[in-house]
């Protein structure tokens, strides 16, 4: 008796221990998010696709040279002034202390900015597309890399103050990247074989190290005598001034992505490598990666100034990351996996533990475990199967149904950024018009996607259920089905091929038959194009209905044929008054199934017209992948995932229900 | 009904049958045509038969579109034989053994059949990004699986419940256990429905388009499907396609399932006609 009421200590004191644990896990957890996100999204917007930018500390300004050959300045987010150029902005170079801004175009001038009002003091023209800038401390020198490349021909220019040019060294391999090294008497550039070299100003080569990869940028650090070369699989060198090599390492880029740019905080101790989908890679000064993160899209610049980085991209964004933070976060990332585990099991053994101390639970719990363990063989057979529908099925659903009503976006994708915003999802549905120009369209696919199923497939049902011979029957039922050997994409791009308006089957046939007069651009054509999609796959012989219908023919009781032709029924009549009835069932599936695909499928209008010409052929699939890939708005995609679930599951309850009263 | 009149019935259906069938067979043989055809010879005469035949079309297909065919089998092959183990597995606990919740779980599975892919895409995109799974075949294999089965285990249940309960019974007086009486009973008799499922899920997986699209990145991982949507567009985009080659990859992405159907088509097509699937 004694042993029991300890026993039922032990469960309490267990259940206690496990509720404070849990409630640690829980706060350390939120700690933990909070120190990892050390990524700000600065106030500054552009309206347009950033590309390079530059800060002053003295001026607190912040210049960004964009896509759309704008260089706007801002301070405190406010817009200081802006100035136009023709072409991208490819780099820029700021010396505060003559208040001169240095941008490098890809209009092939490199123009001298005053940097307080954005007035243009000079501009030097490279008459070749530029590719990187460097300017001695002094302001007299400026270097230029350029490249001519339909000509293949690359340059190295150097220019005084006043444009006049001072040298021209020809290569033949383009230079990415160039810096002048700390005594300004030599250059070190990188190329795209890999190389990294060290010139004088006559052009003579004194050190060159060339790595195994395409080099992508060359940075120089802030106390300017080491310089580190990046390529675009992630792998760098750290160099001295004579292109020794010092340290190098790799971060260990993944999901395909290439390297466009590469930054250093002017502490010295990180290095940031950005790349072309959009992923951040930080690491430390004995090269080894601390941290990693997804930027909104492909990141094109980067600055260190002290502790932070400014980040900029393809995209009307500019990124902070506070790199102060980057050492706990190092931790946090380590421990982030235990604390989120702990932080569901410690609550859940707490709850365990208490069951296991109130006798009533205790005695079911008990039970339970008994009967599971009996009949373990079950339910250990049953754990591949439902680990997968629970992680790839159930999981996604619930987060269809949950995020649907929040801003999920691709920026948006931590937990602390992610909002709920109620029914703003929905509302835009109908505010933003592709949607209600899908339906519009969906409903004309559903009403013919069932005129083709239920009238094709049943006649040739029919033509192969009265064939006399068996062989000739299997002959053509074989051949029938045959054309679902081509793959669906094939299928859709051979139609595509089919619809040319030059070399297609459609419009030669037309111009052998004289008939030049209806050739039209089928997919090119506001007016045909929808029809064009409809028209595909002629003639409708859908392999799956032909199939279940010919099955419902062959299990018409042979004694009901007998009876009515005894009767004198024709065959029109037996057609129509028995076989027909007969495979009502196998209609009511055909008509359900080709419902939930027709709602679903968006694969032949995304392969044949990308839902143009205009907004002409869109339906609510196609604006769903494109508002998950394209756009990035996956609230939004969530939101027309549900409509579209809840619009199949009305329709097909309507149906069910609808067929069990006629039964 | 005269002998006459039933001759001449045969013969309209036949005749219809035949148009059918022609109509039918237009895209691919439109398509064998083009891919042994050159650009010359297509703007030249469409129609016209090719004159001398351009084999090389295909050399320069298959050269192009190989790895992926070969990332296509395989990775397809992977996800059928998972699809094909987790349905008879499945199909055998809810068809022959009893436990508490086998009703729940089952109708858990059964739900999902009326769950439509689109409600799913996106967070499935992000999880397989926050699972690190981006850009990797399990992209592919794991939600493939994950709904795959649940239809064969469907079909797999509905046959092996007809598969009679003295066989096994019998069998575990012997002292057969439970993994044993699958393997060795059950699974052998459900051959021909376990084929079923492996055909259907074959044509399936390999037709999939917009899923790799999204999961897969690198053009070395990445399947025939969408290499050839790949191939396409940027002939599309230089202008100067060569339009025979890029037929030539059609039929070559063809191929596959060409031989398993001429393999399985009996099995495919008994299959759908015999009252398995029926409202």
């Amino acid at each position: 008796m004694e042993k029991k009421v300890v026993h039922k200590k032990l469960w309490l004191v267990l259940a206690i221990l496990s509720a404070v644990i849990a409630a640690v896990c829980i706060t350390v957890n939120m700690k933990l998010q909070g120190s990892l996100d050390i990524v700000e999204t600065s106030e500054v917007s552009t309206g347009v696709q950033n590309r390079c930018l530059a800060y002053d500390e003295s001026r607190d300004t912040l210049y960004l040279g964009t896509y759309t050959n704008k260089l706007i300045a801002y301070k405190d987010g406010e817009k200081l002034w802006e100035m136009d150029a023709k072409g991208p902005f490819r780099k820029i170079i700021l010396h505060p202390e003559d208040g001169k801004l240095y941008a490098g175009n890809e209009d092939n001038f490199v123009y001298i900015v005053n940097m307080d009002d954005g007035t243009v003091l000079n501009k030097i023209d490279t008459e070749r597309r530029i590719y990187d800038i460097a300017v001695t401390k002094d302001g007299k020198e400026v270097a230029v890399s350029t490249a001519i490349l339909a000509k293949n021909k690359s340059n190295i220019l150097l220019y005084d103050e006043t444009g006049e040019q001072l040298k021209n060294l020809k290569y033949t391999v383009t230079m990415q990247r160039l810096v002048y090294t700390q005594d300004e008497e030599n250059l070190i550039f990188i190329n795209n074989r890999g190389e990294v070299i060290k010139i004088d100003k006559e052009g003579n080569e004194l050190a060159k190290v060339s790595g195994k990869y395409e080099m992508v940028d060359l940075l120089e650090t802030a106390e300017g005598n080491q310089y580190v070369a990046v390529g675009t699989n992630g792998a760098y060198l750290y160099l001295d001034e004579d292109l020794n090599v010092l340290r190098s390492g790799k971060a260990a880029i993944e999901n395909g992505g290439v390297v466009t740019k590469a930054g250093l905080d002017t502490e010295g101790n990180y290095l940031f490598i950005g790349t072309k989908n959009g992923f951040l890679y930080v690491m430390d000064d004995s090269d080894s990666q601390i941290y990693s993160t997804r930027l909104p899209n492909s990141v094109s610049d980067m600055l260190g100034i002290g502790e932070d980085i400014y980040v900029t991209g393809l995209g009307d964004w500019v990124d902070i990351i506070h790199s102060g933070s980057l050492a706990y976060t190092d931790l946090a990332t380590t421990l982030k996996p235990y604390t989120q585990v702990a932080q569901f099991v410690f609550p859940v053994l707490a709850l365990f533990f208490l069951c296991m101390f109130i006798p009533g639970t205790h005695r079911l719990l008990c039970r339970f475990a008994k009967a599971m363990y009996k009949y373990r063989m079950a339910y250990i057979l049953l754990i591949p199967t439902f680990a997968l529908i629970i992680i790839f099925q159930y999981t996604p659903i619930i987060t269809a149904f949950v995020r649907a009503f929040t801003n999920w976006s691709q920026k948006n994708n931590t937990a602390s950024t992610i909002q709920f915003v109620g029914l703003e999802n929905f509302k835009l549905m109908f505010t933003e018009g592709y949607f209600l120009t899908g339906v519009g369209n969906l409903f004309i696919f559903l009403v013919t996607a069932f005129i083709k199923v239920m009238t094709v497939p049943i006649l040739v049902a029919y033509l192969v259920y009265s064939m006399k011979s068996d062989k000739k029957k299997y002959a053509f039922r074989f051949l029938l089905v045959l054309p679902i050997v081509v793959p669906s994409v094939v299928s859709a791009l051979l139609w595509k091929q089919i619809y040319d308006p030059t070399i297609g089957l459609i419009n030669q046939t037309l111009g052998k038959l004289g008939l030049e007069s209806l050739q039209r651009v089928w997919l090119g054509d506001e007016a045909t194009a929808l029809w064009a999609i409809i028209f595909m796959g002629f003639p409708f012989i859908n392999a799956l209905a032909f199939l279940v219908f010919y099955g419902g023919f062959l299990d018409v009781d042979a004694s009901m044929l007998e009876a009515a032709r005894a009767d004198g029924a024709n065959r029109w009549k037996i057609f129509w008054r028995i076989l027909l009835p007969q495979i009502r069932p196998q209609m009511k599936m055909i008509i359900i199934l080709t419902f939930i695909g027709t709602v679903q499928d968006f694969n032949g209008v995304f392969l044949l017209t990308g839902g143009g010409p205009g907004t002409s052929t869109y339906v609510p699939g196609l604006e769903l992948y494109y508002n998950a890939t394209r756009f990035g708005r996956y609230g939004y995609a969530c939101a027309l995932g549900v409509v579209l679930f809840i619009f199949v599951m009305i329709l097909t309850a309507i149906n069910m229900r609808k067929s069990k009263e006629d039964m | 009904m005269s002998k006459k009149k039933q001759r001449r019935f045969e013969i309209i259906v036949t005749v219809i049958a035949v148009i059918f069938l022609v109509l039918a067979f237009v895209p691919i043989l439109t398509m064998l045509l083009l891919s042994f055809k050159s650009n010359a010879q297509i703007y030249g005469d469409f129609f016209s038969l090719p004159h001398p035949v351009q084999w090389s079309n295909y050399n320069t297909a298959i050269g192009m579109l190989i790895p992926n065919m070969i990332n296509s089998l395989l990775v397809v092959a992977i996800a059928t034989i998972i699809t094909a183990v987790l349905s008879a597995l499945g199909g055998y606990v809810f068809a022959q053994m009893r436990f508490p919740g086998k009703n729940v779980l089952f109708l858990m599975i059964l739900a999902l059949m009326m769950v439509p892919g689109v409600l799913t895409l996106t967070p499935q995109y992000a999880l397989i990004q926050d699972l690190k799974l981006y850009n990797t075949w399990w992209a592919l294999i794991f939600p493939w699986v994950s709904g795959g089965q649940v239809f064969g285990i469907y079909l797999c249940r509905t046959f092996m419940e007809n598969i009679p309960k003295e066989l096994f019974e019998s069998a575990k007086m012997d002292g057969c256990t439970e993994l044993k009486a699958m393997t060795r009973i059950a699974v052998p008799l459900s051959k021909s429905i376990l084929a079923t499922v492996v055909v259907m899920k074959m044509i399936d997986y390999y037709n999939d388009f917009i899923w790799p699209l999204m999961s897969v990145e690198s053009n070395s991982k990445q399947v025939i499907t969408v290499a050839i949507r790949v191939l396409q567009s940027a002939a599309g985009a230089t202008g100067n396609a060569d339009l025979g080659s890029l037929t030539a990859g059609f039929v070559f992405a063809t191929i596959p399932l060409f031989i398993l159907f001429i393999f399985t088509s009996r099995l495919y097509m008994e299959g759908l006609t015999s009252g398995a699937v029926k409202g």
